[in-house]
């Protein structure tokens, strides 16, 4: 059955701009994705809001459309969400208005797309990589490994936690998941007890247990056993 | 000496190169993307990655599968380097943290992909790119914490820099300000497919291939465009095909029609060896000449054991119930066959060197390892041992930048411009079954189109690949010329002088 949606757009020219809404309308069975109505909607020639003003394309992230790259992480209706797995009737309220928002946590670069880097300067300075595998013998069962791979960096675990933002040392769940992986198969060596210090400092002293972060994770991670098995090694386990 | 160098994507290949020079010599990698690792179109491979490292398998075995299943050709020394190379890339990456799917005894497990004969390709529980790229970006980031990978994220490429016909730098564009930046060093390309010129492929948009469209129109050679792979089992989508993955027959996943209601496994019934799990670009064959009948096709997972359905085919069932409400457990699926992978790609030669000097190039952007249709699981193999192949070459290389070199004046922007016009274009002119008059009405449509002169060249340099190679021959398939010509085994060069686009051809095995 065919429906009018009206999507409404928060726009920015850049950060230091004031932000202004537009909305446009949408007419079908509301089974297309918030992503492929971007794409569609700044893939005409001429782009008209819904009162028929021409208008610039909207300026947003998106690579995959498949729920695997994590770029068009956005806020549909206020909840944070990746926009290539939101589809349009099931976004929208009663009266078919959707509206779109850069995700609050990060600085806006221009209308939905955020600057997210300081995700991947956390893990720098958090010192994640492995010097040497010590066995094949780890805490975190190798479905956990595996899984804590998956996590995208898309940046919704952030966005709803609590803490990240506010707390200026705490890094957030998308740290902890890289974190305790690479900590968990490092070798015993002082790179190993460098990352240990750093998740202390980054999560583990800051975390709050909200667990906001194991409903927003739009690949449904195990968050909590991730942080279970992470905690384990990096500060209960005695060397 | 500090050596500097440009990689352009940072993908697994760019990632693969960046990881070689920074570990070994006192190089600065100056890595560059239009977004960060973690969304490149490596972490949506599926498949796997090829070793011979099972029972009764050899690197032998490895390259001539991969030869034949790129009818002739790809370059079998650089194949046989890659094949024997192979082993010690999966050793490598189990030792940086890759959960590859064990045997009891701890070795990697491998499971058989389409046109093998031994298994061969190992694979995680799902999602093999996701997983790889997480222990490579892992690796890059010890070096750029010692500042000796710099990462330009949100920067594109917009021009190389020679001097003297070397290559000594480029420049980049930044995609927010427009603002122009020029880095010095040779320069490894890597910056994936040419998906920007179709739209619908199964990859990602980012891989727009506006970077090779900018390298063509500066003189660079171009081998094998006309090329595509067109994956057999891709589910439309409103936007995009959306692939489901090859593994998924490798789990018993079987093609059909229904023939007076009945299913009619064409692929058992035609090929009983290696049925369902023939190379891609005889399967997408057949599905398109009952397609052409008016069928459709099918691909059936159903009663296959629970256990399956949770892992190596979880990914496949909740995308499918996902994306287009279906639920492959219960009902099949309706799939096509779609486009998935560019075999041609910037000429090179086995270390990976392009003609031009100072620029070389790996992973999807390179004509290299593939011929005319590429096997499962060669991909990865080929971007990461590519990567490797072209960092060695920077460090063997003689060459320096020039002291008299400058960057000159910084290139104008291309500006914004939409591609969806040309895409239809293409997708009309380059579909699985090609004919003169169909190439022919693209090229006169191409040059109607709104897109900057690079784009449009490029364009016309894959339309007028297809058109000139007047055979068929892997996933190169021209109604008006059905059959192999064995006269055609050779790859193509298009190559732009002087704003025209000429053309040769290069023997190669």
């Amino acid at each position: 059955m065919n429906r009018t949606f009206k999507i409404t757009v928060k726009r920015q020219n850049s950060a230091s701009d004031k932000p202004y809404r537009q909305t446009f309308a949408y007419s079908g069975d509301g089974r297309i994705t918030v992503a492929d109505f971007l794409r569609a909607l700044n893939a005409q020639e001429r782009i008209m809001d819904i009162g028929g003003r021409e208008v610039s394309p909207v300026v947003w992230e998106c690579a995959c459309f498949q729920k695997k790259c994590g770029a068009c992480a956005m806020r549909i209706n206020h909840h944070p969400a990746l926009a290539c797995s939101v589809f349009l009737e099931d976004a929208a309220n009663r009266r078919g208005e959707i509206l779109l928002e850069p995700l609050g946590k990060f600085p806006v670069v221009r209308d939905l797309k955020v600057d997210r880097s300081i995700i991947s300067e956390r893990l720098k300075e958090m010192c994640v990589w492995l010097t040497e595998k010590k066995t094949y013998e780890f805490e975190q069962s190798p479905d956990l490994q595996f899984q804590a791979a998956r996590c995208m960096l898309c940046g919704i675990c952030l966005e709803v936690c609590p803490t990240f933002g506010c707390n200026p040392d705490f890094a957030g769940a998308a740290s902890m998941v890289k974190a305790g992986k690479t900590i968990d198969q490092n070798q015993d060596d002082s790179h190993l007890q460098e990352m240990r210090g750093e998740y202390r400092k980054h999560f583990f002293d800051h975390c709050c247990q909200s667990l906001a972060c194991v409903k927003a994770c739009p690949l449904h991670l195990p968050l909590a056993e991730l942080q279970a098995a992470a905690n384990r090694q990096a500060v209960w386990k005695k060397y | 000496m500090n050596r500097n160098v440009v990689i352009i994507g940072c993908g697994m290949a760019g990632l693969s190169a960046a990881l070689h020079l920074a570990g070994q010599s006192d190089c600065t990698v100056h890595l560059v993307s239009d977004m960060m690792s973690e969304r490149s179109q490596s972490c949506l491979a599926e498949g796997g990655i090829n070793a011979a490292i099972g029972p009764g398998d050899s690197p032998e075995l490895h390259c001539e599968e991969t030869l034949k299943t790129g009818c002739g050709l790809a370059d079998a020394e650089a194949l046989m380097a890659m094949a024997s190379a192979a082993p010690d890339i999966i050793r490598e990456l189990d030792a940086w943290g890759v959960p590859f799917v064990k045997r009891i005894n701890h070795s990697v497990s491998v499971r058989r992909m389409g046109g093998q004969t031994c298994p061969r390709t190992a694979y995680t529980e799902n999602g093999i790119g996701r997983q790889i790229m997480d222990v490579l970006i892992q690796q890059a980031r010890m070096y750029e914490a010692e500042g000796r990978i710099l990462r330009y994220v949100n920067w594109t490429f917009r021009a190389l820099v020679k001097h003297d016909g070397c290559v000594c730098g480029a420049w980049l564009e930044h995609l927010d300000t427009r603002e122009m930046q020029f880095v010095p060093g040779q320069v490894i390309m890597a910056c994936g497919g040419l998906n920007g010129f179709f739209g619908n492929a199964t990859g990602s948009t980012a891989n727009t291939g506006i970077a090779a469209a900018i390298l063509f129109a500066d003189g660079v050679p171009f081998s094998n465009l006309e090329f595509i792979q067109f994956h057999p089992t891709t589910l439309r989508l409103k936007g995009k095909n959306l692939l489901i993955s090859e593994s998924a027959r490798s789990d018993g996943g079987r093609l059909f029609v229904l023939r007076d209601g009945k299913p009619y496994y064409f692929m058992e019934d035609k090929y009983p060896e290696l049925g369902n799990l023939m190379p891609r670009d005889v399967v997408s064959k057949e599905e398109y000449s009952l397609i052409k009948q008016g069928a459709q096709v099918y691909l059936d997972l159903r009663g296959l054991p629970a256990k399956t359905y949770e892992t190596t085919l979880a990914s496949i069932v909740s995308d499918c119930i996902l994306f287009a409400g279906v639920d492959p457990t219960k009902e099949p699926i309706p799939v096509e066959p779609g486009i998935h992978y560019f075999m041609g790609g910037i000429q090179v030669d086995k270390s990976h060197r392009s003609p031009v000097k100072g620029l070389y190039a790996a992973g999807e952007c390179a004509c290299q390892y593939h011929g005319a249709n590429r096997l499962g699981g060669n991909s990865l193999l080929g971007a990461i041992h590519g990567g490797k192949t072209a960092a060695e070459a920077v460090l063997c290389s003689e060459f320096s930048i020039p002291d008299g070199s400058s960057e000159g004046k910084p290139p104008v922007s291309l500006g914004y411009f939409r591609m969806e016009s040309l895409q239809s274009i293409m997708r009309a002119g380059m579909g699985l079954e090609r004919n003169k008059a169909q190439l022919e009405n693209a090229l006169n449509a191409v040059e109607k189109v709104s897109v900057p002169d690079e784009i449009r060249l490029f364009s016309r340099a894959i339309l007028l690949s297809a058109l000139n190679r007047t055979e068929s021959r892997g996933s190169h398939f021209r109604s008006d010329y059905p059959d192999c010509d064995p006269a055609f085994q050779k790859s193509s060069v298009a190559q732009c002088c002087d704003g025209e686009i000429r053309f040769g051809w290069e023997e190669k095995a």
